[in-house]
């Protein structure tokens, strides 16, 4: 269970510090919170892991982390787009 | 497990202090418990302001000698008890420093029989700070003890003054943008517009400002002399500050946000409220510890 | 039940804050500071770019040096420095077109700068004619003295007209350089520049045109003074009628040749000393011109007529008079997503035609036309979808015309009714398509690869490097612990070299060999039946999980045999050893056979 609480906790006090940047430039930005996001999640889920068998929620949280990167991919599309249409 | 509550605990400290400092500040304009760049809250935060005295009724200028009363973005009328209250106050030796861009203090100024008038306008300046044309650059005129020694002064949208003796004015490229684009059109007239007034009256001064947006916590360090002007007005010759918080936009709140003004600013109720909080905290963290050992 | 309340209660709240950010994703910032930037009673200096301030003060400066420098090329031509006058002149050019390009990028043409700038272009243009006038002048003067002293006659007279054509022009000028003075005197004042400098520039230029006045004097007395004319047969008179006109009338211009052989003669009509017309005359020695007004500045002309370049006819002078125009437009009708303007342009002599009017759209030339001998015009422009102000403006500074415009109308152009094009015809929309069809499927396919990655087949102590020395700890259940997933690494070759692995270690350390050989066993009976945590379970939970194998029998008794090598005090023998290798192939074998992969 600790190191469960250990990934969890160093996932939170990412994010907060990401929040508290944002205040801190007066920006608050969906696309660059849910970027940092992934690569908190990321880099924890590399960090908790083995490449052997795991726990169950290591597992669930790959499916998570594929969906992220799925949503990546959307946003990544979009800003080509973006710079494309200029 | 343990270790879970200490850390939620902490979490809920960071967002109950977040809250606590949210809901005691506003965002009303002018207001010195706003702490956003359109706030006054640096301006009564800094030493002057801090030191100075808070006139919450005209009535309790009778009596004073040797002061310097501030009149910041008045939102309401004068009538004319309290216009004669303030000529008294005037006359007797004090200085009175209005700061009104909107025409609200046309109301003071006519009780006090001034030659001093406010007029509304959009001034807007070839000469400015910013890129913006809001932001106009005004230069020193007569001299004055307000004026010496500063070159210029950054203001933001200001209006203008006509009468009494000008202590600062803007270039000679500036116009009153009238239709609000920005630019000059073939109605709006360039010219040199007064920007701070001063007039004697009795044994007292009067100065009139067009431009309250000076006071905003944006416009503290907007450039070159500004926090110098300020300076200035905090202390000036020796005075003491008196700061008019009846009719003045500085004063306004709502009322959760006063009550949590009140509740910070008397000690007793903090401790108070300390003592509870972390009675309730540690008897609950007690209670569960009990619970699962 | 509590979990499943707890479990509930957080798929609701994931899939409520799923749902809000749906909600903002179309705008993913969702605050900056500028969004609030800007109120009615300040802006937020925060947010704002410091601005060089270069330009504005520029600004005054250059228009007080502009109104100086009048003056300085007028004090140059009254002392007859020519080329210098030439030089401040040129400098002159160069401030004025600094001030076009400083009151166009602040924007600043409808202001007072902008009248300023307009009477300093007039100014320009004043100064830069006087310069030539003058400096034609001079050279009057020097050819003056050479065509006296060659007792040339009729070259004499020829300068003479000529300077008094020249005379007449510097008058012209004067006047209107007069006419700017107290309009360009107020506007300076306003901006507290200094005009004394210009005021006397007046006073100069007046002392010039007395002196170019007393010298055309002095021309003409020697013109009829001191050369005796030839005799010569012919005569020349001319006359015209009327003596002013405005744009596009006709002066018509007559006259006689008197005298010898008149018939059929050339005559040459020149207007401001410029060749405008030869004609010939009839038999009886009359001419006739007609003198069309084009493009003419307005005010005196003189004219003379000279035949076979030596007899000259009086000079006479016309004026032309300055019309003041009107230009009407006709409310614009909206047809097919095109703007049909018409319109016309008047003056009070009548209609002006074959002149350029401009159309305006939005404050800037969109096209223009020629008006017909109505005057009037018609032209169709495509301004584009929205709201436009059209007018149409008339200025051209080569005619007797004053400048005028039209009022002013707002139009809106309705977006095209045509069907918008598809999507599919232009390339951009394609390649956007195609590119972010790329990126999502490479995306899809990082994460499918990033899926299977950490599902491995391969048993994972298979991939480990194996540690130096033989300290493997015996990995003992204990209660309190937690299952440590990170235990100390166990490596083992793949395939035949566990075998060789096992022999080596036999020799040495008994335990560890069938240790290794088991953990084999162990990992593929594992990745076979799916297990999880293949390493918590002792060797008989193994034996009992995979009793549905075929392998069983060789199986328990492997385990039997380990059990009592691994945990017991027996050591085993040669054949004990072997053993523990086939039975560990038979397994091995049986799973492979069962695997069929």
């Amino acid at each position: 269970m600790r190191k469960k609480a250990l990934a969890f906790l160093g996932l939170m006090i990412w994010l907060v510090a990401v929040i508290g940047f944002m205040l801190l430039a007066k920006t608050l930005d969906l696309e660059i919170f849910f970027v940092l996001w992934l690569i908190g999640t990321l880099v924890i889920a590399e960090l908790a892991s083995d490449a052997s068998a795991n726990t169950a929620y290591m597992r669930n949280l790959r499916y998570v982390i594929a969906c992220g990167v799925f949503i990546f991919g959307i946003i990544v599309a979009l800003k080509i787009l973006e710079i494309l249409n200029a | 497990m343990r270790m879970v509550f200490w850390i939620t605990g902490f979490f809920l400290l960071v967002c109950l202090s977040v809250f606590f400092l949210h809901i005691s500040t506003n965002t009303e304009e002018f207001s010195r418990y706003n702490m956003q760049w359109n706030g006054t809250s640096q301006f009564f935060g800094s030493r002057a302001g801090m030191d100075a005295t808070e006139i919450r009724q005209i009535s309790d200028l009778a009596g004073r000698t040797g002061s310097f009363l501030l009149i910041i973005a008045p939102e309401r009328p004068f009538d004319d008890r309290e216009s004669r209250e303030v000529h008294d106050f005037l006359t007797q030796g004090n200085v009175v420093f209005l700061a009104d861009e909107t025409g609200a203090g046309n109301t003071l100024l006519e009780g006090l029989d001034s030659e001093i008038r406010v007029f509304p306008a959009n001034l807007t300046s070839m000469e400015r700070q910013y890129g913006d044309p809001s932001s106009v650059l005004a230069h020193p005129s007569s001299p004055d003890p307000l004026n010496t020694g500063i070159t210029s002064l950054v203001l933001n949208s200001p209006s203008y003054t006509k009468g009494g003796t000008p202590v600062f004015t803007t270039s000679l490229l500036t116009w009153a943008d009238d239709n609000g684009n920005g630019r000059i059109d073939e109605t709006e007239g360039l010219g040199r517009y007064t920007i701070l007034s001063r007039e004697y009256m009795g044994e007292g001064t009067l100065y009139v400002l067009s431009d309250p947006s000076v006071f905003i916590n944006g416009m503290q360090d907007a450039g070159r002399e500004n926090s110098v002007f300020l300076g200035r007005l905090a202390g000036h010759d020796g005075l003491d500050l008196l700061i008019e918080q009846d009719h003045s936009s500085t004063a306004k709140a709502d009322l959760l946000v006063l009550a949590i003004i009140y509740m910070k600013s008397s000690k007793f109720m903090t401790t108070v409220l300390f003592i509870l909080v972390g009675t309730g905290a540690s008897l609950y963290a007690w209670k569960r510890y009990s619970e699962v050992s | 039940m509590r979990r499943y309340i707890l479990w509930t209660l957080a798929l609701a709240l994931s899939a409520g804050i799923i749902f809000l950010v749906l909600l903002q994703s179309a705008s993913p910032l969702l605050y900056s500071a500028e969004y609030d930037a800007f109120t009615k009673r300040h802006a937020d200096p925060a947010v704002l770019k410091p601005m060089g301030k270069d330009s504005a003060e520029r600004l005054l400066p250059l228009m007080s040096d502009l109104l100086d420098t009048p003056g300085t090329v007028i004090i140059n031509l009254e002392y007859g420095d020519v080329d210098i006058a030439r030089q401040d002149l040129e400098e002159f050019r160069q401030l004025s077109q600094s001030l076009d390009s400083l009151v166009i990028n602040l924007d600043m043409s409808e202001s007072e700068v902008g009248d300023f700038r307009r009477m300093n272009q007039k100014n320009l243009l004043i100064l830069s004619e006087l310069v030539e006038s003058t400096a034609r002048l001079e050279e009057l003067n020097t050819l003056e003295i050479r065509f006296r002293d060659a007792r040339d006659p009729a070259s004499l007279t020829s300068i003479t007209y000529e300077g008094e054509s020249l005379r007449n022009q510097v008058s012209q000028l004067y006047t209107q350089y007069q006419s700017q003075e107290e309009p360009l005197v107020s506007v300076s004042e306003k901006f507290e520049i200094d005009s004394t400098g210009y005021e006397e520039s007046q006073d100069r230029f007046e002392q010039i045109v007395r002196k170019i006045g007393d010298e055309q004097e002095r021309r003409v007395f020697t013109l009829q003074t001191q050369i005796q004319p030839e005799i010569s047969p012919f005569q020349l008179t001319m006359s015209l009628a009327p003596e002013q006109g405005a744009f596009h009338e006709t002066i018509q211009m007559r006259g006689n040749l008197i005298g010898g052989e008149v018939a059929d003669r050339e005559i040459e009509i020149l207007v401001d000393t410029r060749k405008a017309a030869s004609v010939f005359t009839d038999e009886n020695g009359h001419w006739e011109y007609l003198f069309r007004i084009d493009a003419i500045d307005p005010g005196s002309h003189t004219s003379f007529a000279v035949f076979s370049g030596s007899t000259f006819s009086d000079i006479v002078s016309f004026d032309v008079i300055l019309a003041e125009t009107s230009l009407t437009l006709d409310e614009p009708r909206v047809y097919e997503g095109a703007l049909s303007c018409s319109g016309g342009l008047f003056s009070d002599r009548g209609p002006v035609d074959g002149v350029r009017v401009d159309l305006m759209v939005d404050g800037r030339r969109s096209t223009s036309q020629l008006t017909d001998e109505q005057g009037a015009f018609k032209v169709n422009i495509r301004p584009g979808p929205g709201e436009h102000k059209v007018w149409a403006l008339f200025s051209n500074p080569d005619v007797p015309l004053s400048e005028s415009q039209s009022r002013v109308y707002s139009v809106t152009i309705p977006p095209p009714r045509l069907q918008e094009p598809g999507f599919f015809d232009s390339w951009e929309n394609v390649l956007a398509l195609v590119l972010g069809a790329l990126v999502l499927a490479g995306t899809i396919i990082g994460a499918y690869a990033y899926l299977r990655r950490s599902r491995s087949h391969v048993p994972a102590f298979l991939r480990r490097p194996r540690p130096a020395g033989g300290d493997f700890p015996v990995i003992v259940a204990d209660p309190g612990m937690p299952i440590q997933e990170r235990g100390p690494d166990v490596p083992e070759p793949p395939g035949d070299d566990v075998f060789i692995a096992y022999s080596k270690a036999a020799d040495s350390n008994i335990r560890e060999a069938v240790h290794i050989l088991f953990s084999y066993v162990r990992a593929e009976i594992a990745g076979k039946l799916s297990l999880k945590n293949p390493r918590s379970c002792t060797p008989r939970e193994i034996c009992r999980k995979s009793s549905n194998l075929p392998l069983f029998t060789d199986l328990s008794a492997f385990v039997r045999q380990y059990e009592s090598v691994r945990y017991g005090v027996k050591i085993p023998d040669e054949k004990e050893r072997q053993s523990f290798i086939d039975l560990a192939r038979a397994i091995h074998g049986s799973l492979l056979g069962g695997r069929g992969e």
